[in-house]
């Protein structure tokens, strides 16, 4: 069997692995579309750290330098810039207005760019795992979490509510 | 104004307040409350919050008396530096949103559930219940005990019985409602504590900026003043010194309320509760703009009670000012002897009773999961357990909790206890907040790694509060007589969250020479970004 139709090491997911009920691919086709998923899944993961790290590294920035100019900036933060109101409490406020405003901006962003590639995704491999999509548990969203044991693998949810 | 010495029509008012509120959220709790013996429906009422509702209960979750009491205080006492903690308690938020879409798609309902994905066994399970308890337990007592107090001094009886009788009933109303209504009732009566809370902050803060004719400016004059720092007051370094050490410490503070206020387990228990990733991450941006929003009341607050009472009295009454609020609610349109004064004097009293009721509740909850869920169901029986018999453990659990910390909060009646909420916030930065980090985002992660990071940081920050100024070795100290002080900072932070992060890439570096198997990290990924895996 050449290398190149080997599954990728990187993306051998223990849920796919292990098989689950529905109509069985081509295992080429398969391995096709588990390269096209692990790479959604990649792009996916870039982009979700991209906007962390772009909100985490604003507000880490303005924490460190408040933080800094409050230990060594003499009485830099005490200088009165409104009448009475200092240049602390102004660079705190900004603080956190900023913060406000990154986390809109962080939010707004993931729900245009990740959230749908991740629910495709997740539909894919709702479906891979299933085949026919008319197979898999829908409906009332408790029951599909209940229902979604053979996808999870985890007998966990599948305990009777009753009896000990 | 001191609390005790409040009318008898004011205490009456405040009485009757008291007992309509826990009538009707009790009411409440059983109304809402679980109806089957399902164990999400106990823990996330079965996720079926909005995330505008679960935003008001994530902010109810945060706001504590620490929060409301304290903050108060210290913007109070230090000015700037208490300031500096409000933005920085409010900048925590910033981390949970940071993770609180992967830690929902992660996690099912406990902090042991997120730490199992990388590692199986009970061990991960047990590290979990362990580090839940080390954080809950301590701020449970700090707050049943600060609770106590306040509730016995705005009723007006003195004496340590009273409190501690004040102590006990708080404790078994919070049993209560933890036991009839489970986070559908916790939720409840934290959406009402917010409301409530925040109608009460926003008045108090409204009469001072009034009283002032609206002029900021006249606010921090008056009290620059009333504080007896001068100019002072709006520098940097009131409340921990100037030295080297307090800088240090500064720095530490801040540092450990950014990375831990957010991250105890209560409140991953509370994102858990979300119906999906994106809806924990919206709960979780709405409650930045709350918490900002309570925050800078706050601080317009506490300003106002150096400004109208005094930091003399505001001392007098508890060094930590932790009756800041209640003094300047009490001296606010025309004092507790008109009508207007009684009914704002009654409504913070009531938003002080709530706010420590409804997190109490939330802190006992997420404790009797991870003894429950964690320790019982998953290390114990090995997932042997039906969902009835699961509920019926929380609930002994919850049982369990809530008594010992009700005796643990009457022993350290006459004791400073304070320290304890920030050993709570050190534990969960140095202990959750890597653990966290590293399962959900580092592939390498492994079982050693996790148990050196959660143990490792809970054992670094116990042990260096232990030996800090908080606890011996000073006038303000646990044991004030005694000195075994030879760590300088009041807050671990500052060394035990590096050293968590240090142990968890060394134990995940020896973990790998060990066991060869590594954890299937396409899995991990899978679940964090998508919620593949989790319920």
């Amino acid at each position: 069997m050449p290398a190149a139709h080997l599954p990728p090491d990187s993306f051998r997911s223990r849920h796919r692995a292990a098989g689950h009920p529905g109509a069985p691919l081509d295992p080429p086709a398969a391995w096709a579309a588990r390269d096209r998923a692990a790479g959604e899944l990649a792009t996916l993961n870039r982009a979700t750290a991209r906007l962390g790290r772009g909100f985490a590294v604003a507000n880490a920035a303005g924490f460190a330098v408040m933080v800094l100019l409050a230990c060594t900036g003499g009485g830099l933060l005490g200088t009165e810039v409104f009448g009475r109101v200092t240049l602390g409490i102004v660079l705190g406020v900004a603080q956190a207005v900023g913060l406000l405003w990154t986390a809109a901006r962080f939010d707004r962003r993931s729900t245009r760019t990740c959230d749908p590639l991740a629910e495709t995704l997740g539909e894919g491999l709702h479906h891979s795992q299933y085949g026919d999509p008319r197979q898999a548990p829908h409906g009332n969203p408790r029951e599909d979490r209940y229902g979604a044991a053979p996808r999870y693998q985890d007998p966990w949810d599948q305990r009777p509510v009753t009896g000990r | 104004m001191n609390p005790a010495a409040l009318g008898a029509n004011t205490q009456t008012l405040v009485l009757i307040a008291f007992l309509i509120f826990v009538g009707a959220s009790l009411l409440l709790c059983v109304m809402v409350g679980p109806e089957g013996d399902e164990v999400a429906d106990f823990y996330t009422a079965n996720r079926t919050l909005t995330p505008l509702q679960n935003a008001l209960a994530l902010s109810g979750d945060y706001i504590s008396a620490a929060t409301l009491l304290g903050t108060t205080g210290i913007v109070a006492m230090s000015g700037y530096d208490g300031f500096t903690l409000a933005v920085s308690t409010v900048l925590a938020l910033g981390v949970l949103l940071l993770i609180a879409r992967p830690l929902r798609n992660a996690g099912r309902y406990t902090l042991g559930d997120v730490l199992a994905m990388r590692a199986g066994g009970a061990a991960p399970r047990i590290a979990a219940a362990v580090v839940t308890l080390a954080v809950s337990l301590p701020f449970l007592v700090v707050q049943l005990s600060g609770a106590g107090s306040a509730t016995a001094q705005v009723l007006g009886l003195t004496g340590p019985g009273a409190q501690q009788v004040c102590t006990a009933l708080i404790g078994v109303l919070m049993i209560c409602y933890t036991v009839l209504g489970g986070m559908r009732g916790t939720s409840l009566v934290q959406i009402v504590k917010v409301v409530l809370t925040f109608a009460a902050v926003v008045a108090v803060a409204l009469s001072v900026l009034s009283h002032f004719h609206w002029s900021i400016d006249a606010l921090l004059s008056a009290a620059s003043a009333g504080s007896g720092q001068g100019a002072a007051y709006l520098h940097p370094g009131l409340q921990l010194g100037t030295t080297a050490s307090g800088r240090l410490n500064f720095i530490g503070l801040q540092l450990t309320v950014v990375l831990g206020a957010a991250c105890m387990p209560h409140m991953i228990m509370r994102v858990n509760a979300s119906p999906t990733g994106s809806a924990a991450r919206r709960s979780t941006r709405y409650a930045i703009g709350m918490v900002g929003a309570f925050c800078l009341l706050v601080a317009v607050i506490g300003l106002g009670a150096a400004a109208l009472v005094g930091d003399r009295m505001i001392g007098a009454v508890n060094p930590n000012g932790q009756g800041a609020l209640l003094l300047l609610a009490g001296v606010l349109q025309g004092g507790t002897g008109t009508t207007a004064g009684s009914a704002l004097f009654t409504a913070v009293a009531c938003s002080v009773f709530v706010t420590v009721l409804a997190v109490v509740a939330g802190i006992t909850l997420a404790a009797a999961a991870a003894l429950a869920h964690d320790l019982h169901a998953h290390a114990v029986r090995k997932g042997r357990l039906s969902q009835a018999g699961e509920v019926r453990a929380v609930r002994w659990s919850v049982l369990a909790v809530g008594t010992l910390g009700i005796v643990l909060a009457i022993a350290a009646q006459g004791y400073n206890v304070q320290f304890m909420s920030s050993l709570a916030v050190s534990i969960a930065a140095s202990a959750v907040l890597p653990a966290l980090l590293y399962s959900l985002f580092w592939s390498r992660y492994n079982r050693t790694g996790l148990l050196w990071t959660v143990y490792g940081g809970l054992l670094c920050a116990v042990g260096l509060q232990a030996f800090s100024p908080t606890v011996s070795g000073s006038a303000f100290a646990l044991f004030p007589h005694a000195d075994f002080a030879w760590f300088p900072l009041q807050t671990p932070g500052l060394v035990s969250v590096p050293a968590a992060f240090a142990l968890g890439w060394a134990g995940s570096v020896r973990g790998r020479r060990k066991a060869a198997a590594e954890p299937d990290f396409a899995a991990v990924q899978e679940r964090v970004l998508l919620g593949a895996g989790a319920e």
